[in-house]
């Protein structure tokens, strides 16, 4: 489990994105939700232990995400908005290096990279793909392993529709096996039969949804209304 | 059960952090040799015998001071290329900060190694035919190269670390034992210094709107500021051998103005040619712009209005050379950088570029203007004529187009080119 005890983050002085918030991400898949520039991208950030909080801390499954550094991060996967990956490392480099962290084969790097199409680029470095083949490399690398939690900024952007089928796909099959899966998205329908929790920020606090209605039609308008913040 | 797994996460990214510092070494590799040929050849090995010399004999801190900067500049190019995701995906990975962060270090340095090893090569040659303690130089090498990179590398709190990386990369290239020792030490403080943490988040700088007729000038001048000055070092180079050329021979004053066209035009060709391609690559266009209501002459003229400006100071030169030959080219200037604003939109396909194509076909109009002046008044007349062309050039460019060509050689900004 995701917990962010009185967790404080702002870009600078002048703005808090986040005051004190606590809460916990549980398994199943979150939606998380709200307007542009609320800090929704930021709150997934916070969670993958990509910014670190000004005041708080954020514990995965008990360990700190920055005083256990290695043991929190094992347990995440992370896809971001932006695919910001070092230009000189080929794709192999990357699922190689995500392989040997997670403990995980080669095969199931070479799997991953099979998933998304990627076996003909692999042995090109990230300055030599196209932003869509960038994308899809970040994809494949948190596709390799076991986590228990996977954080997914926009994860159908950009992806053409039988990659998006495969992508929902293997997102249900990490919910149905107990993984807490968390979900940016502005478009709520793929993720509506799926979603059980919803998370939105709005004036530096987090509120959540433990519990959407059944009905699809009452979910769809409650996350339509906190999507609009 | 920790260690093993702290132990197994740092060779993971120890091979990751390799493999890159490997690859920018080998891309740095081919302009390193290319360069030291090239000089070694025009210049001869005596000018490099002399230098060092001259360098050593100057005693400390000249020669680390003169070795600091050039790693630390190798450093600042490379480490925006290994650094990149650190505040991103890469941090988010089963690993500490602080080992990351070491390991770019050794990234940085590993990709300095060919600047580091034509040190090294040059000192052993050098100190054949004079004497300085080569052998304390070369075993500070490896120490500058990640004392430099430690003094680039993106942390939150810099300054300090900056200052003692900085004058650890000084002592380290003093050539003297006990200076490199010290060196060593400072090194070692500033990985102690160095904040493991990273985080790109910047206050918002608050830029002044741009008035809509100065839009695309000032974003142009956005795109390249200081790169401005780098444009003038080739051209005065070439002006140089001009100069060179007439303070040597005894030629009478027809000659010498063709010769101060034939350099000053070769100068000029040169600087607007660098321009272009660098906003070309700086400044793509951008299709969002074209559903503006601007037309294509007017982003044309936006585009060689900033070049114009941008040439003025590389004629002050040429000026001084000879102010009779100066009019011819200032005459062909609209001309010439009419063309290379239709040049950045029709050197799609080509794998040479904007500068390339400026420079060949520049060429032939100063060897032209050289040997007959008053055909710089032709190039003026024809001056609404090249302005067509390029709006023609603007009109038809395909601005969504991807091509893989493109990208692979000079569409990525992050390619040693930009």
């Amino acid at each position: 489990m995701i917990e962010f005890h009185a967790v404080s983050f702002g870009y600078d002085d002048q703005e808090t994105i986040l005051e004190s918030v606590d809460f916990r991400i549980l398994p199943g898949l979150t939606l998380l939700v709200g307007p542009n520039g609320c800090g929704k991208s930021t709150l997934l950030k916070l969670a993958a232990g990509v910014e670190i909080p000004d005041k708080g801390r954020i514990t995965v499954d008990g360990f700190d995400l920055w005083k256990d550094e290695i043991a929190a991060r094992r347990k995440l996967a992370y896809l971001p908005e932006q695919t910001d990956l070092t230009p000189y490392a080929s794709v192999k480099d990357i699922v190689r290096l995500v392989c040997r962290l997670q403990g995980e084969p080669a095969e199931s790097g070479m799997e991953a990279l099979r998933f998304f199409s990627l076996q003909e680029v692999s042995a090109r470095t990230v300055r030599e793909l196209s932003l869509g083949q960038r994308r899809r490399a970040v994809f494949a690398a948190a596709l390799i392993g076991r986590q228990t939690h996977v954080l997914l900024d926009e994860p159908l952007e950009g992806m053409d529709r039988k990659i998006s089928g495969s992508i929902l796909a293997w997102i249900r099959r990490r919910v149905e096996s107990g993984t807490s899966v968390v979900v940016v998205s502005h478009s709520l329908e793929p993720f509506l039969d799926l979603a059980s929790q919803a998370i939105t920020v709005k004036q530096g606090h987090v509120l959540t949804f433990d519990a959407l209605p059944e009905s699809p039609d009452e979910k769809l308008t409650t996350l339509d209304v906190m999507a609009k913040g | 059960m920790a260690s093993t797994l702290s132990h197994r996460t740092g060779w993971a990214f120890f091979l990751f952090h390799l493999r890159v510092g490997t690859r920018l070494a080998l891309r740095l590799l081919i302009p390193v040799l290319s360069a030291v040929f090239f000089f070694f050849y025009v210049l001869r090995p005596e000018f490099f015998y002399s230098l060092i010399d001259a360098c050593f004999r100057l005693g400390f801190p000249v020669p680390g001071i003169v070795s600091t900067l050039i790693g630390i500049g190798t450093a600042a190019m490379a480490a925006p290329r290994v650094c990149l995701g650190f505040d991103g995906w890469l941090r988010h990975l089963p690993g500490k900060a602080s080992v990351q962060r070491r390991l770019m270090a050794v990234a940085v340095g590993i990709a300095q190694v060919p600047i580091l090893f034509v040190l090294a090569a040059l000192v052993l040659v050098a100190a054949r035919h004079t004497e300085f303690p080569a052998a304390a130089y070369i075993c500070g090498l490896p120490f500058l190269g990640l004392a430099s990179a430690y003094s680039v590398l993106p942390s939150r709190k810099q300054k300090a670390t900056r200052m003692l990386a900085a004058a650890s990369c000084v002592l380290v290239a003093s050539a003297n034992w006990v200076y490199l020792l010290a060196g060593v030490l400072l090194a070692a403080a500033a990985d102690v210094a160095l904040d493991p943490v990273y985080s790109s988040r910047k206050r918002h700088r608050i830029r002044r709107y741009l008035p809509t007729s100065l839009f695309l000038l000032g974003i142009s001048w956005r795109a390249l500021t200081f790169r401005l000055i780098l444009a003038y070092l080739k051209p005065l180079l070439i002006l140089g051998l001009t100069s060179i050329f007439l303070s040597n021979n005894e030629i009478d004053q027809a000659l010498a103005r063709a010769a101060v066209r034939f350099g000053g035009g070769l100068s000029l060709a040169m600087a607007c040619g660098y321009l272009a391609a660098k906003l070309d690559l700086r400044r793509p266009p951008w299709s969002w712009a074209r559903s503006l209501p601007w037309s294509a002459g007017w982003r044309i003229r936006q585009d060689a209005e900033f070049l114009f400006l941008a040439m003025v100071p590389a004629l002050i030169p040429i000026g001084l050379l000879s102010l009779q030959a100066l009019w011819p080219l200032c005459a062909a200037l609209p001309a010439l950088t009419l063309h290379a604003a239709a040049s950045m939109r029709s050197t799609y396909y080509s794998r040479g570029g904007v500068a390339r194509k400026i420079l060949i076909e520049g060429s032939l109009g100063v060897i032209l203007i050289s040997l007959v002046p008053w055909s710089a008044g032709l190039l003026l007349a024809a001056t609404p004529i090249f302005f067509s062309l390029a709006a023609r050039a603007e009109q038809v460019q395909k601005v969504s187009r991807w091509d893989e060509l493109r990208h692979l050689a000079v569409g990525d900004p992050l390619v040693w080119s930009s």
